[in-house]
């Protein structure tokens, strides 16, 4: 089985601000605003601007996202297919995880 | 305060990529003290981590590309900034070598009162420090990861020849003060 942090490995503090991008733009590309308001909306967490765009950068640069063309200042980025691979290895790892805890958490 | 203003402290490149949706995104929120100081954070780690938008120049074997990938090449601002702290000291060396080396005293003698002068004095020796810190931290990435009961480690270091030769360069001044300590009081 994949590590928990495997696949976003070396973003240390981006990394679980990376895991949120990638699930915001699972269903459809969206713009910094968007991908902001969504996070919050599906985790609480409320990131800020420069950690948004550090997550941002680090995987644009490992090709897990890639803007879409725009002629709005809002580009709004999109799931690669690696970055899908990605998201789905780190997501199955959680899972194994949450699993396994609330299994143990019952029988405890 | 227009905490867009902020993202004059990122490096060009980044700026660049990224100015104009960071500030459509400040545009449409309500931007808080705590995303000021969040951008503060990002632009101080996007510089001194040098998170920039290059495409890696280098590419190692196995295991270190991720961490290469992770670690461009940082921007030049901060060697910029180290050899120009170099160049107190380098006055000093110049001017103690031509009097004591050359016998032309005419530059020492003519700055003596400014090596005398106790702030210059501690300045001219830790000006190399703070150079070699500012050239060979932002080029330095240590990593360790633990398994099992070992602990592996890598040191990835990624540098222009400029990075390497100011590092080198305030590393040598730093142990030219050194020795000269050790010949002077012991």
């Amino acid at each position: 089985m994949a590590r928990l942090t495997e696949p976003l490995e070396g973003m240390r503090r981006h990394s679980e601000p990376a895991l949120l991008v990638l699930v915001s733009l699972a269903d459809k590309p969206r713009h910094g605003y968007s991908i902001l308001a969504d996070i919050e909306r599906l985790s609480g967490t409320r990131l800020g601007p420069g950690t948004l765009y550090g997550a941002i950068a680090r995987l644009e640069q490992r090709g897990f996202i890639e803007p879409l063309e725009s002629s709005d200042r809002r580009k709004p980025y999109r799931l690669t297919e690696p970055g899908e691979r990605a998201l789905r290895t780190q997501l199955a790892a959680m899972k194994a995880v949450v699993g396994e805890g609330l299994r143990r958490i019952a029988t405890a | 305060m227009r905490w867009a203003s902020l993202l004059r402290l990122y490096p060009r490149r980044w700026r660049d990529r990224y100015e104009d949706e960071m500030s459509a995104v400040l545009e449409e929120g309500a931007p808080s003290l705590r995303d000021g100081l969040d951008l503060l954070r990002g632009a101080i780690e996007t510089r001194l981590f040098a998170a920039s938008t290059d495409e890696p120049r280098h590419a190692l074997r196995g295991d270190m590309v991720g961490e290469v990938l992770d670690h461009p090449v940082p921007s030049r601002s901060s060697v910029v900034a180290a050899a120009l702290l170099l160049l107190l000291p380098a006055t000093f060396l110049l001017s103690v070598t031509l009097k004591y080396g050359l016998g032309h005293d005419s530059l020492f003698d003519s700055l003596e009162g400014v090596w005398t002068f106790r702030p210059i004095e501690y300045a001219t020796v830790l000006s190399p420090l703070a150079a070699l810190t500012l050239s060979a931290a932002p080029a330095l990435r240590a990593t360790f990861e633990r398994d099992g009961r070992s602990v592996k480690g890598a040191l990835v270091v990624r540098a222009e020849a400029l990075r390497i030769v100011v590092a080198a360069v305030s590393a040598g001044m730093l142990l030219l003060f050194f020795v000269y300590f050790l010949t002077e009081n012991f």
